[in-house]
Order: C-alpha cells, then structure tokens, then sequence
C-alpha cells in the first residue's frame, strides 16, 4: 500500500484523477507521509494568537457560495485549520489568500482535518515556498519578473501590447499565484486544474498563468489599460480543461532554466554542499531581471536544445555543423565581433554582430545571417556573446520584431563553453 | 496638465479614486455596490488591488472614475502603496460596528501623508450603516472627527446601497472644485504620478475618440 505505491498513483494520476478518490491522491501525489492524525492532534489550535483575529474576519468571506463551507462548522475547521498552519511555521506569517488556499483542501477532506492540514503543509514549500515570509516581495518581484519573461518567450506580440499598455503582472497576477488560483476560480475548477498542477513541478503555476493569458490573448490584444484591468477584476469564464491542456504544452515548450527562480531554491536539498556546475542557470539580482526582457538560458539546456553532449567531445566533434543545426530544435546568434567569432565558436552558430545586424529604424539589416534567423523563426533563438556586448538589448531588437521563443545564454556561459572545449575553430 | 485641460474642455474628466481602510470594513463591497450596483463577496478578501470603472455626469460634467481598491491587510501594503500614486480622491472606510476601524483612521491619514497626498480630496465613509443594533462608533464622534479634520463623512451601506451614490458624487464635486482652483492659481498640475500619466494616457484614447485632442 501507500507509500510504497507512490509511484504508481503518480502514473495513474496523469490518465485521471477520480473525484471519489481525489481526496487520498492528492494526499499521495503531495507527499504526506507520517501519522497525520497524531501529529495534527499535537498542535495547539485553541490558544489565541494575534492572527486571530484576520482570520475571523477572513474565513466568513471565503469560498462562501460553497455549500459545506458556508457552514458554521466549516467555519470552525477552517479556524482550526488556518490556526494550525500559523502555530506550526513560526518562520512565516498568515497572508490573506492562504484561507482561499485552503479552501479546496478542506472542502475535499472535510470529516479529516488532519489530512487536510498535512496536504496544505505539503502544498506551500512545493509551490509557494517563501510566500509566506513576513517580507515576500522579493519573492514574489521574482516570481511576477519571470512571468514576464514567458510571456516574452511564448508570446511577443501579447508581451509588447501589454508593456506598452503598461499592464503589469503586478496588477493582476499577484492573487492568481499566491493563491494558486483558489481566489480567482470556483471550487469545482479548482480540483480540475489543481489534479494536473499536483503532478508538475515549482514552476508549473507559471505555465498555467501564461495558459490563461492565452485564453484570453484576442481580447487583451485589443483592450486598452483600463479595459485589460477590467478584465481580470471579475476573471471572465475560463475553459479550464483547455487551460490545463495548454499548461502542458506551454512546460513542454520551455526549458527548464528560463522559468528557474532564484527564490526556488532550498537549502538542505541536494545542491548543498555540492560545487554548482557550470552549466547551471545564475541568476541575476532582481532589478537587473526586471530590466531584461528575454529570459535567461543556462549553458545546460543550451546544449540540450542544440543536441549537444556535454563532456562527449569525440561524439560531438564528429558531428559536421550543419548536420548538428538541423538536429536541434534551436538557433544560437553568437553577437560577437567577427574576429572573435572566427577565433572560435560554437559549431552551428551564426555570427551577427551587434552593431551591424539592426538598421537605424531598428529592422534586421539583410545579409545571409539574417535570413537564417528569419527562417528560424518559432525555433529557440538563443543570443550569446561576451561581456562587452549587450546580449540582453540585442534580444529585445529581436523580440521587437515579434521573433518568439528568444533567450539569453547565462552570462558566464561563453567561459564555461570555453572551458569544456566547446568554441572550435571551423574553416568557413 | 494639458490633457486634462483638454478635457476640462471637452467637459470630460478622469479621476482616479482609492479606496483605503481596515481589513473587512467593505471597501470592495462599497465599490462594488457604486459601480455595478451589487453586493456579492466571491471567493475572498481583495488580495493586491482589485479596480473598477464608472462614469457619471454631474453638473454637465462627464466623469468617469476609476476606482482602485486596495487590501485591507497591512502586510500587502508594500504592493499597494505603489498604486496609491496619482490618486485625485482617497476614500477611506471604517465599520460602524467595529470601533478599532475608527481609530486606525488617522493611521491611515498619516500613511497617506507620507506619500505626499496633502492636497488630494478625502472623504470617509462609514460602512455597515445597517447593522444599527451592532453599532460600535457612535455618530456624534465620527461626525466630529471628520469635522475636525476638514472631511465630510457620510454613514453607508454597500448592503442596502444606503448612501453609497450620495458620498461619491459629493466626492465628484469636491474633486472638480479642486481640480477648477488647481487650474486657475497654479501652472503646475495638482494631478501627478507615473502611474496616473500611463493611466491617463490611456484614457486620451478614449477621449480622443470623442473628440478630444489630448
């Protein structure tokens, strides 16, 4: 039985998820583990505490269309519940949003507190880790910049209307990811999107973000700022089996490192104590993020994309240049001065330099490296160079053009392809 | 300063109004209630800001608000006070059955004051009007603090709507009164801020539209 069965639920899991069980599915796929009813019994959920108070006022306002927890006995599991997570994480704080967060839990389990308290415990590390810190901004700064950066690689044209409008995540996108959606959609939606994001990762609410701003697409690209705003006041019908099908396919079209997040990262897991390799995302301090409107590569994915095997040279230098681009799913625009390039390079790149690829009115200049990119379009474009050039400014003239799919290499990538023997001198 | 010129000529105006106060005093409700005339609570206490936009006439005068409504918890007051900005009226609320909501009011003013909004029209409203037999502020005090502080209070219900259209028009007023003097003694506009200019370029489309240069 359970836990050792884990691994099988996960898979059936992903064909579906039946609702008379959802509540014992949810509880393996979030990982609880240990005697849940016991450990609930030890924490003090009657002394007063100064939340209290907010949460009294919060749980009368929550979810309250819902049946069983309009009830007055909801209401006293809800308190109980809320108190409980207070009471057992005195490094975080209760945040409004986190009654709506624990709405679907207790909705689900309502005649098993203890379950409902070990789901929610589970649920927050694993998607809101630090969410819940006193000062979360940082946090979520990061969160909302890389959500951004999505909405960049996925969708320029969206990405610039919207800048341009200056309708900002931080508007609308703040209730939608520290709740996970529970303040945003019914009940019954919820437990539909939240089957498929209990199986994905920490990022996974991002994809789902960007889901629903595509659902959504034809009427933002038209609405102005007011009009946009208004929009997502009252969130308007959402398909949500489409929005969970589209979340997919968005984790499946991106790689890792561009939704990576500093903020992510646990200490005590298994990064610790280990030398981070140099072929893992770095990650910028965030004004610098914010600044930047593509998102970032690691020189891991890079080589994924471009089919290369880090470490297998022989493997790899066997391959000729154009057999290597044709295999990948990616183009790299080395934006380095010429005589750089031709000092070395990585096979399969093409060299446009920074300051000869852009007319004044900021369109590509043609020359033969311009119609490859042009012909690239919809693959991963990924603008590399040394630090002298401004790789991040050169992405933003591309995305200008409405080129999708665009990417920074990590800052320190073309060293540490440098140093893994990877920048090769090719006769032209 | 020139857009809203232009539209003072146009007889259209754009006013962006906030609303502030204590955790579940009824800011959304009250907004709610003025701008599309129901009272329905979802799934939760606001989380950030939540907007709305409505659009009078008052003495000739076409207005249209926009109206920002912000979390009552403190802590989200860090991403809130970024939205403060270029507000021209500021409406803060308080429960009539709770007292505490009262107090914290000058709480809220000097918040405000920080943020430099000395000349910007306030108004109080004091919410839950309906809930008579819970009544924890008593009028007589409420009514002399606002005095005192140069506020005009009204006594509301976003349940029953009670007096909810009244405040705000008379907030409409006051803020055309202020935006007429600002016009006529100074050059420099009393409507400022980053976000408003963005918000308000926005709205010369809209105005534009009707004839509007600006």
């Amino acid at each position: 039985g359970y836990p050792y069965t884990r691994d099988k639920i996960i898979k059936e899991a992903r064909v579906d998820i039946p609702p008379l069980l959802r509540d014992k599915i949810w509880a393996a796929l979030l990982n609880v583990t240990g005697n849940v009813p016991v450990n609930y019994d030890n924490i003090d959920k009657e002394s007063f505490t100064p939340t209290d108070r907010q949460i009294e006022v919060d749980i009368p306002r929550c979810h309250q269309y819902h049946q069983l927890l309009a009830s007055p006995t909801a209401h006293g599991k809800f308190k109980r519940l809320l108190k409980a997570w207070v009471v057992s994480h005195p490094g975080l704080v209760y945040w409004q949003g986190l009654d709506s967060l624990c709405a679907p839990f207790l909705s689900l389990n309502f005649n098993d507190e203890a379950l409902a308290h070990s789901c929610l415990k589970s649920f927050i590390p694993k998607y809101l880790y630090n969410f819940f810190l006193k000062d979360n901004s940082p946090i979520i700064q990061e969160y909302l910049a890389v959500f951004c950066h999505l909405i960049a690689f996925h969708d320029p044209e969206l990405f610039i209307h919207l800048d341009e409008t200056g309708f900002q995540p931080e508007l609308y996108a703040i209730p939608w990811f520290l709740t996970m959606f529970t303040h945003v959609f019914p009940l019954h939606k919820i437990y539909h999107l939240w089957d498929t994001l209990l199986l994905g990762n920490s990022s996974f609410p991002l994809y789902i973000g960007m889901a629903i701003l595509q659902q959504l697409r034809a009427q933002l690209l038209t609405y102005g700022f007011n009009e946009c705003i208004l929009l997502f006041s009252d969130m308007p019908e959402i398909d949500i089996e489409r929005c969970v099908q589209d979340s997919i396919k968005i984790f499946q079209s991106t790689p890792k490192s561009v939704a990576a997040r500093q903020h992510d990262y646990r200490p005590n897991e298994k990064h610790e104590g280990k030398v981070k390799a140099k072929t893992e995302k770095e990650f910028l301090p965030v004004e610098q993020l914010k600044s930047e409107k593509c998102p970032r590569l690691s020189l891991q994915d890079m080589l994924q994309i471009m089919d290369i095997r880090n470490g297998d040279k022989t493997d790899y230098a066997a391959k000729s240049p154009s057999k290597t681009q044709s295999k990948s799913w990616g183009l790299v625009v080395d934006i380095r001065h010429p005589e750089d390039y031709n000092r070395g390079h990585l096979s399969g790149s093409i060299n446009m330099p920074s300051n000869q690829t852009f007319s004044d009115d900021n369109e590509l200049v043609p020359c033969d490296s311009a119609t490859t990119l042009q012909a690239a379009k919809g693959k991963i474009i990924i603008v590399l160079g040394g630090r002298a050039n401004n790789c991040p400014k050169f992405a933003e003239k591309l995305l200008n053009l409405v080129f999708p799919r665009l990417c920074v290499l990590d800052a320190g990538g073309m060293a540490a392809m440098r140093t893994i023997g990877l920048m090769s001198v090719f006769p032209i | 300063m020139d857009q809203n010129q232009n539209c003072h000529k146009n007889n259209e105006f754009l006013f962006k109004v906030l609303i502030i106060g204590d955790v579940a005093v009824g800011k959304s409700s009250i907004m709610k209630r003025f701008a599309e005339n129901v009272f329905d609570r979802k799934y939760g206490s606001t989380i950030g800001v939540d907007f709305k936009t409505k659009k009078l006439k008052l003495g000739g005068k076409a207005v249209k608000l926009q109206i920002w409504d912000t979390a009552g918890h403190e802590r989200f007051r860090s991403i809130t006070s970024a939205f403060y900005r270029g507000a021209h009226g500021i409406v803060l609320v308080y429960d009539v059955t709770r007292m505490e909501t009262f107090t914290n009011i000058p709480k809220w003013l000097q918040e405000l004051d920080l943020q430099d909004y000395n000349c910007t029209v306030k108004i109080l409203f004091g919410n839950k009007s309906d809930l008579s037999s819970e009544r924890d502020v008593p009028r007589e005090t409420a009514f002399k603090y606002a005095d005192s502080n140069n506020m005009f209070l009204f006594e509301t219900s976003a349940k029953t709507g009670n007096s909810v259209n009244e405040a705000f028009e008379h907030l409409v007023s006051r803020m055309l009164v202020a935006f007429h003097e600002a016009e006529s003694t100074a050059t420099k506009p009393i409507l400022s801020g980053d976000l408003s200019t963005c918000i308000l370029s926005e709205q010369e489309k809209i105005i534009a539209g009707s004839g509007c240069s600006c």
